[in-house]
């Protein structure tokens, strides 16, 4: 069932668990409310009655041709054209480095290429993309406007303290995305939606990979190793604590089993 | 008229429409036998040695490699020219729920990306009427199938272990590979497998660890799906194919898309009609005796379609009827215990080295659960394959932004498990393709209208295995990462998707209820013959492509031997 592989990890929502987000809605409520547009509305602002509207954005740009259903796998290409603004470009990459910023080892989103492949993603022609396309153009205008509004500057010229409050109430507001209980706003859908595209642009990487620390690609002259006593002895910790016994792994190793 | 296919079509013994599992078995075992064979494949000439993205990183890809309608199973998917749409070539829905058919047009078909997981059936699942008065029998045992089982796993090559549970037959000494072992999140698994009292066992799979004529082992470092260049990972294209060419015995045509057979005055087959797809035009390709490998839908297309659409082969009105595919359900869930977790090389040979084999046998005879036929289930995980799109999602029901989403995509990766159960449906007349009578492929051949039904007997069967599932994920502590208690018609896969489509020309004595005999040949057509999982009686709840080939190559002997014989 090589066919479920990229099924499942590509098309599936993600649903927090009802505890989960008990937890953070009880967490995001004396921060943040919702107005009846749908729109975000911090504490600091809830008495008053300006914030931006949301910017839906109507699909006018060209868009290209897919690669089809024979392309070269060896030499891969995209055939299709950029459709952001250089000013959609550079809130991209001010959004992209907020949300994975440099740290410790690892470089910031923009290092790594995520304001590109944004580009990319939202440029393409397929439904997914496209439906991306019309969420995150719109949620990077939003964001320029709300921004601007609230503190009176552009997005780039936030301070620390301002940006942290900014995107700490627009961050708090994504647990209620793809739960039916709970009714999301269109600057969450939105945050939550660049989040997750981020987070997988960016470790899809092969310097991402490395930062995970993935080993999975070494080619192995000879019998597969498995696991060695490092992760054993995590995994026996982990079963204790769930009240289980690791099985007899002396068994289970390259030639066992039977 | 081309030269070149000109000369490929005088002289030969036997054509075979398809390369893909059935087709390549039978095209080998002729080959070897020293039959001339001449091979007709509708999809284009496909070299994995080339063309196979064996090193190419995830962004390299567009879009990160992510499926989409083009590449439905991800950009370095090895499927070319198809997926659940074909281009040009359509298919209908009747009535219920919609069918989904998926298609390849390459050579080698869909060997070139599968699951590769090869259980064996077992005494039960060819006589499963007899045990429950539901479906039919086959006509032929696991008693007979047995040494063809032996034979084909030797030369396909499957690494794994005989588990020695019930209805699970054991290979014989010195056929299977060694076993690649159990790894992190399938030790996991089994832990809670062993206390809930469900078997957790080694796979069989039909990769290499060990080399074997051209092929070469698993390097356990590269995704199975996007095909093998070093043939490790089974697909036709660098096994079954180069070696029955090296016979010097095979021909083989590309964009040839085959759509009827022709008959002598006699009845019995004459030949396969097809369009060569480069230049539009239309051949007879001529024989003693045709094989179609067409996959079983399209191979019921073929004789539906054939004698100007008055059909072949079709005296028991069952060609098209009987489709069958495997009902299951999909749940991903993430681990709090996994996090963090130290890293090692836990790629092994992709695939799940562990499943869950039916194990409720007497339970069932008992009449203890409301459902006839059992169901496996496959799971996997864990930090085999680079760090995709995918990612993003489990990263985020984390619910961080900033530094703390680094530390948390560390810790998550490698911390989610999906389980897919796979369960036996029953025949039925609600499920079945026919010929459409408005739509026609750009060829100008009509297409075909799917109508399809589920039974309790699936539903029933799919609520227990997510309920089993439920068990697992509950027992380690896991959360869903979707829906827990999806309505059972959502939760169901939809008709086709597992690919495992088979029965639409089914065998049996009768030819009254079946299509074909015991050794895969048409009833009213004795040098006729099916390779594909078309002849399949049953869909047991195990994956069909091993039985495939081990049917394609018994029927094949039988054929070069009648052949010799004078028997055709």
């Amino acid at each position: 069932m090589a066919t479920l592989i990229s099924r499942t990890t590509v098309k599936r929502p993600v649903v927090l668990s009802r505890r989960e987000v008990m937890r953070w809605a009880a967490a995001a409520a004396p921060l943040i409310g919702v107005n009846g547009c749908g729109q975000l509305v911090p504490e600091s602002q809830r008495q008053r009655d300006d914030v931006s509207a949301w910017p839906e954005y109507s699909p006018t740009r060209a868009i290209g041709n897919g690669y089809g259903k024979d392309p070269d796998l060896i030499d891969p290409g995209v055939p299709w054209e950029r459709v952001l603004s250089h000013t959609e470009r550079s809130t991209a990459r001010f959004l992209a480095d907020v949300i994975l910023p440099a740290h410790n080892a690892a470089p910031a989103a923009s290092d790594l290429g995520v304001c590109e492949f944004l580009d990319e993603w939202v440029s393409a022609p397929y439904p997914q993309q496209s439906q991306d396309r019309r969420l995150l153009i719109s949620g990077f205008r939003w964001t320029e406007e709300e921004v601007r509004r609230k503190f009176g500057v552009s997005l780039t010229q936030l301070n620390t303290s301002q940006q942290t409050e900014f995107f700490d109430a627009l961050n708090e507001m994504t647990i209620s995305v793809n739960n039916a209980d709970i009714d999301s706003t269109m600057p969450a859908r939105f945050f939550a939606r660049l989040k997750a595209l981020v987070v997988g642009a960016y470790y899809s990487t092969q310097q991402g990979a490395e930062l995970l620390g993935f080993l999975g690609e070494a080619p192995i002259l000879g019998d597969y190793q498995g696991p060695d006593e490092a992760a054993l002895e995590h995994l026996a910790g982990a079963l204790t604590r769930l009240n289980l016994v690791l099985p007899d792994v002396s068994k289970l190793r390259f030639g066992g089993g039977g | 008229m081309s030269l070149e296919l000109t000369a490929a079509l005088q002289d030969n013994d036997v054509v075979i429409v398809g390369s893909g599992a059935g087709g390549a078995m039978s095209a080998y075992a002729l080959c070897q036998a020293g039959v001339k064979v001449l091979m007709l494949e509708a999809g284009r000439d496909y070299d994995p040695v080339a063309e196979t993205p064996m090193f190419q990183s995830n962004d390299m890809a567009p879009l990160r490699g992510v499926a989409t309608p083009d590449k439905e199973f991800g950009y370095y998917n090895a499927t070319v020219g198809g997926g659940w749409s074909v281009p040009g070539e359509p298919y209908t829905h009747g009535s219920g729920d919609a069918f989904r058919w998926y298609r390849t047009r390459m050579l080698g078909g869909r060997t070139n990306h599968w699951g590769r997981l090869v259980p064996r059936f077992g005494p039960y699942d060819f006589k499963a009427f007899s045990r429950d008065g539901l479906g039919v029998d086959w006509p032929i045992e696991y008693q007979e199938m047995a040494p063809w089982y032996d034979r084909t796993e030797a030369l396909v090559g499957v690494c794994g272990a005989n588990s020695g549970l019930e209805n699970h037959p054991s290979s014989s000494e010195g056929v299977l590979q060694p076993w690649p072992g159990a790894r992190i999140h399938e030790l996991f698994v089994k832990a809670a497998c062993d206390d809930l009292g469900i078997p957790c066992e080694p796979a069989r799979r039909a990769v290499l660890t060990r080399p074997i004529d051209i092929r070469q082992a698993c390097f356990y470092a590269t995704p199975c799906d996007r095909g093998c260049s070093i043939g490790a990972a089974f697909q036709t294209t660098t096994s079954l194919l180069p070696l029955a060419l090296q016979t010097g015995n095979l021909t083989i045509i590309t964009n040839a898309h085959a759509y009827a057979v022709t008959t002598q005055p006699d009845g019995r087959a004459r030949g396969v009609l097809f369009v060569d797809k480069t230049s539009e035009a239309h051949y007879e390709a001529a024989g003693r005796a045709v094989v179609l490998a067409a996959s079983a839908c399209e191979t019921a297309r073929i004789l539906l379609n054939s004698n100007d659409g008055d059909g072949l082969g079709n005296g028991s009105g069952q060609v098209g009827r009987n489709l069958l595919d495997t009902a299951g359900t999909t749940v991903v869930a993430h681990f709090p215990a996994l996090e963090g977790r130290p890293r090692y090389n836990e790629h092994g040979i992709m695939f799940g080295h562990m499943y869950i084999p039916w194990w409720l046998y007497k339970e069932q005879l008992r009449g203890e659960l409301d459902f006839a036929r059992g169901y496996q289930i496959e799971f996997n995980g864990g930090m085999r394959r680079a760090p995709s799109m995918s990612l993003g999602q489990i990263a985020f029901a984390g619910g961080a932004y900033g530094a703390k989403l680094h530390e948390d995509a560390y810790r998550a990766y490698g911390s989610s498990i999906y389980f897919a159960g796979q369960g036996e449906m029953i025949s039925s007349e609600n499920c079945y393709c026919e010929i459409d009578p408005d739509t026609k492929d750009q060829f100008g051949f009509p297409v075909l209208r799917f109508h399809w039904q589920w039974s309790d007997q699936e539903l029933n069967q799919v609520r227990h295995m997510r309920k089993t599932i439920a068990e697992i994920i509950d027992r380690l502590g896991g959360e869903y990462l979707q829906p827990r208690n999806t309505p059972i018609d959502e939760a169901i896969r939809k008709p086709g998707e597992h690919i495992h489509e088979v029965g639409t020309t089914r065998m049996g004595n009768d030819p009254d209820a079946s299509v074909v005999n015991s050794w895969s040949r048409a009833h009213e057509i004795p040098n006729l013959m099916i390779a594909d999982g078309g002849v399949f009686a049953s869909m047991p709840h195990k994956n069909p492509t091993l039985t495939i080939m081990a049917l394609s190559w018994r029927g094949a002997d039988k054929l070069q031997e009648d052949a010799r014989n004078g028997a055709l």
